[in-house]
């Protein structure tokens, strides 16, 4: 294990170095708590050998056998058990205790893979816990937001209805012919928006787009058809058209385009927020991380693995 | 009509129902797209396969549409066309890792306070060792299996409460390890305590990754787990939930840990769901890699299926995830050898080793035939299951397309490890994977509780990745009309039941019909073909299956053995390109079972597919200078499919 050959590193001054460690803080302060602790209450928990069960241990207890979490309810269910129940769960419980101290007393968690990666990542998760910055103050979060507009530029939108003419039904040119048509009635009637889904052929895909972006509109209408669009003046009263799909042709009442554009920080302040936070809590991580990883020396014996980090 | 009222038990489970009398309409059924199987670093195999910083904020950020960075190549990737909902399904069994319960108000353990339960935890090890003894030694084996089996050891000292522990992170983690108990007795500070305990760790900032990212009718996210039996082969299933955080962090999720027998999972399911009054669904992936025991006629103790087994099963698991990246579950030449497309990405490599042998307990469609036997004997079929599909991904990526496909793992994310062996133990390199699938879902909004019940009343279906529109109802009275109506869902809706769907005795005299279109996928290619497949017992209780082609492109006529000629090729191998100079951009139809019989009971579903179109290994050879026409096994292009729900016929 890397401590063991960490700690044969330090065999020369081993005490100094050790007193520096901030395990032998935890171990001397902790045994100090301990023994105070033992001193204060003398409480029998302290006893190997005795294993104090309350109620708050089986309710516990219970919750972690069923993985469910309330203990309010948990604690009511246990209040209404016989002493008969009781006791089951108070013996299941203390043969879980029992086992788990003697596997523990014989070392069966050391050289166990599973339970090395367990610890691995106990230790990620409380690294991000503790890593975890403050949030950004207003010069970092604009800078921040300055830095990464790309992520923030909203694409351009369209509100349209369309008619639709299906040339795979009636023929390219037929199609065509069909909606020149019918443009002219559309225009000549003042055809509102709505009135679309009982003229021409059935859409193949949506009727109306209200408020879709420029690559939802390319990917059903395609790109010319789209291009299109973006030269006409929105009005609620002008069909246009005929224009071509992979698909037809197609009459068009656009109502509305809003070009693309860059919200401004008070409108995204929160998604420019946590984007910041997501991206120092990484880095944090990383730091931190690197800094435990650091404070060991490493020393690789037999093989060459060129410059060690 | 009869068969109207059938579908109401159905909408019921949905809740729906109350809140529309009168059943769902064309109106307010709209089609989302999503991924119900994602893992992402949480997963320690992902973790182990080089994913180790795609969390599952980064997956739901992607499905959505947000950058992110890929975890491998670090470079920022954004999906052109997002989700529309998405359940992170990592694997349960890794959920245990750092969690604890702690009663609110506790003040967090100061590192001080760690250190100090170390000292008799020490102890006591050394007692225990002490008086060990040979006897010991001896019971140590079952000691370990006692706690492996066990839940996860009571009370570890609380990881995460270390809050402003700061530099002293890893000597508190040291100490922490061996506080043991250090939690369970802290915690016994008054029961008013211990009654509002709370669970800390890995699980809650899972379920916060989803509650953040969820946004209703917009963006829907699911907290899920995936159930990694490996119970007799590969018998997994995802589980996701409709529930909110606050109730979702009220269990943890149920795994092999806690037991390996799907029959416990659905108790499970059963309690926790009454408990905290939420809904779970349960889905079931990969049975073509069980070995013969997904859907295998006994239970897991080998005994025959009873009612009440059969109740339990299909109450929490209604569907089956029929494609993702290990292979598509369908169907297998040798189980249906007159039907010419099912040999349709099969992928026979067990995750232990070696190669499956299919047998019917292996494949859906087997799976439903077996179905109509048991309800026959059993009143109840524990096989009427929905269809649906995955990635199954491991990359924290949701990427279903065969030309942005970003593998199954980190490790099989570039070209170059195409043709590479992955998986030590797997007979399956890089390109034996399929680059799927998804699910398309017809549901009134697009909400956790919407989507749920659509998966619930099956109005759902599976594709091997592509995003083909496909309506499918069934009833008797469909006319040619009804295929060309403007409105083709209202008359669907009107004049029957949608796919998932229930047909009860026929009038007398009618033959059932089913509303069927297919519309190709908008960026997509175009249509080959649309199929109805069929399975029904007969009077003596044997099963049959048969494959019509109901609507295709073009003027191909059927030959003289009545299979319908191929619809050709336009892919250039050359470029890893294709044109939809042939197929049809949409199909539809009314299908008129010619052999029905109203006596037996039977299921329908349809199968449409696309135009041929390059494999993904036909873009990584070609990045690679290779000829992607003998550069591997596989083919190089693929003929890309959905797989409706079925709808059943039940006399």
């Amino acid at each position: 294990m890397i401590s063991d050959s960490g700690s044969g590193q330090r065999s020369g001054g081993w005490l100094a170095a050790g007193l520096r460690e901030p395990l032998v803080h935890f171990v001397l302060i902790g045994g100090l708590v301990f023994a105070a602790f033992h001193l204060l209450n003398a409480s029998p928990a302290a006893d190997s050998r005795t294993i104090v069960v309350d109620r708050n241990a089986i309710i516990t207890f219970m919750q972690y056998r069923s993985n469910a979490f309330e203990g309010e309810l948990f604690g009511k269910q246990f209040d209404n058990l016989s002493e008969e129940q009781r006791k089951a769960l108070v013996d299941q419980y203390v043969r879980e205790e029992a086992l788990y101290r003697e596997a523990l007393g014989m070392g069966l968690d050391r050289e166990d893979y599973i339970i090395r990666q367990r610890l691995v990542q106990k230790l990620e998760f409380l690294v991000d816990d503790t890593a975890a910055e403050a949030p950004p103050g207003d010069t970092e979060l604009v800078d921040f937001y300055q830095k990464n507009q790309t992520d923030y530029v909203e694409p351009p939108v369209y509100t349209f209805t369309h008619v639709f003419f299906d040339a795979e039904k009636r023929g390219a040119e037929n199609a065509r012919a069909a909606a020149s048509q019918m443009l002219v009635t559309l225009n000549r009637n003042h055809t509102p928006f709505d009135a679309a889904s009982s003229l021409g052929d059935r859409p193949l895909f949506f009727q109306n787009y209200v408020d879709r972006t420029r690559d939802f509109v390319v990917s059903h209408m395609g790109e010319p058809l789209t291009a299109a669009l973006d030269h006409v003046e929105p009005s609620s009263a002008v069909w246009r058209g005929p224009y071509e799909s992979p698909y037809g042709w197609h009459l068009i009442l656009l109502t509305e385009r809003r070009s693309g554009r860059l919200p401004p920080l008070e409108e995204i302040r929160q998604r420019v927020a946590e984007d910041y936070e997501r991206g120092a809590n990484d880095r944090a991580r990383r730091k931190a991380v690197d800094e435990l990883v650091s404070k060991y020396r490493v020393r690789v014996n037999g093989f060459s693995v060129g410059t060690t980090p | 009509m009869r068969f109207r009222q059938m579908v109401l038990p159905g909408l019921i489970a949905g809740a729906l129902v109350t809140l529309r009398p009168g059943g769902l309409s064309a109106q307010n059924t709209n089609l989302y797209w999503g991924d119900t199987h994602l893992h992402t670093s949480y997963s320690s195999d992902a973790y182990n396969w080089g994913n180790v910083n795609a969390d599952p904020d980064t997956a739901y950020r992607f499905a959505r549409g947000l950058p992110v960075i890929h975890p491998t190549l670090g470079s920022r990737v954004r999906r052109k066309q997002p989700l529309d909902f998405l359940a992170v399904t990592d694997h349960a069994e890794g959920f245990g890792l750092g969690a604890n319960l702690t009663p609110e108000g506790t003040p967090a353990p100061t590192a001080a306070a760690r250190g100090g339960a170390q000292a008799p935890a020490a102890g006591g090890a050394r007692g225990g060792a002490r008086g060990a003894g040979q006897a010991a030694a001896r019971g140590a084996r079952g000691a370990g299996q006692a706690a492996a089996r066990g839940p996860r050891g009571a009370g570890q000292a609380a990881a995460r409460g270390a809050r402003g522990a700061g530099q002293a992170a890893a000597g508190a983690a040291r100490g922490a390890a061996p506080a043991a108990r250090g939690g369970a007795r802290g915690g016994g500070r008054g029961d008013a305590a211990a009654q509002t305990a709370r669970l800390q760790a890995a699980w809650p900032l899972y379920v916060d990754a989803a509650e953040k990212n969820n946004e209703p009718g917009v963006f829907t996210t699911f907290v899920g787990w995936e159930f990694t039996s490996m119970q007799n082969g590969n018998n997994h299933r995802v589980v996701f939930t409709s529930a909110d955080g606050a109730r979702a962090k009220q269990f943890l999720p149920f795994s092999t840990r806690d037991s390996n027998r799907p029959e416990d999972l659905w108790n499970w399911l059963d309690q926790t769901s009454a408990r905290l009054g939420i809904e779970f669904v349960a889905i079931p992936h990969n049975s073509n890699i069980s070995n013969g025991h997904m859907f295998d006629a006994v239970d897991s103790d080998g005994r025959p299926f009873t009612a009440e087994y059969a109740r339990a099963r299909i109450r929490w698991e209604p569907l089956v995830e029929i494609s993702q990246i290990k292979g598509t579950s369908e169907t297998h030449p040798m189980l249906s050898p007159n039907d010419e497309f099912a040999n349709f990405e099969i992928y026979q490599a067990l995750l232990n080793g070696g190669i499956s042998q299919p047998t019917p307990a292996d494949y859906v469609r087997t799976a439903l035939l077996r179905g109509l036997q048991l309800e026959a004997t059993l009143g109840v079929n524990p096989f009427k299951i929905g269809i649906e599909a995955a990635t199954d991904s491991h990359t924290g990526l949701s990427s279903a397309e065969e030309d942005n496909f970003f593998g199954k793992s980190v490790i099989d994310s570039t070209p170059a490890a195409g043709p590479v062996r992955m998986m030590n133990l797997w007979e399956a390199d890089g390109w034996d994977f399929s680059a799927g699938g998804s699910t398309g879902v017809w549901a009134t909004a697009n909400t956790r509780e919407a989507i749920l019940a659509a998966f619930k009343r099956k109005e759902v279906y599976g594709t091997s990745g592509t995003r083909i529109a496909l309506r499918v109802f069934g009833g008797y009275g469909y006319e040619t009309r009804d295929a060309e109506a403007r409105n083709l869902p209202e008359a669907g809706y009107k004049g029957g039941v949608p796919m998932g769907g229930d047909l009860k005795a026929a009038p007398n005299g009618k033959r059932v019909t089913l509303l069927i279109q297919a519309v190709k996928d908008p960026t997509g290619a175009n249509l080959d073909r649309v199929q109805v497949i069929k399975g029904w017992l007969d009077e003596k209780g044997e099963t049959h299956e048969r494959v019509y082609d109901a609507v295709w492109s073009g003027n191909r006529k059927k030959g003289a053995d009545g299979k319908l000629p191929p619809v050709g090729s336009t892919v250039d191998l050359k470029k890893g390109a294709y044109t939809n100079t042939i197929g049809s951009a949409q199909l539809t139809t009314v299908w008129t079972d010619p052999d029905f019989n109203p006596r037996e009971r039977a299921f329908y579903y349809v199968r449409t597919l696309e135009i041929p179109t390059p494999r993904h290994n036909t873009y990584d050879a070609l990045a690679l200078g290779m000829d992607p026409a003998t550069a591997h096994a596989r083919p190089a292009t693929l003929q890309e499919r959905a797989f409706s729900s079925p709808i059943w016929y039940t006399p």
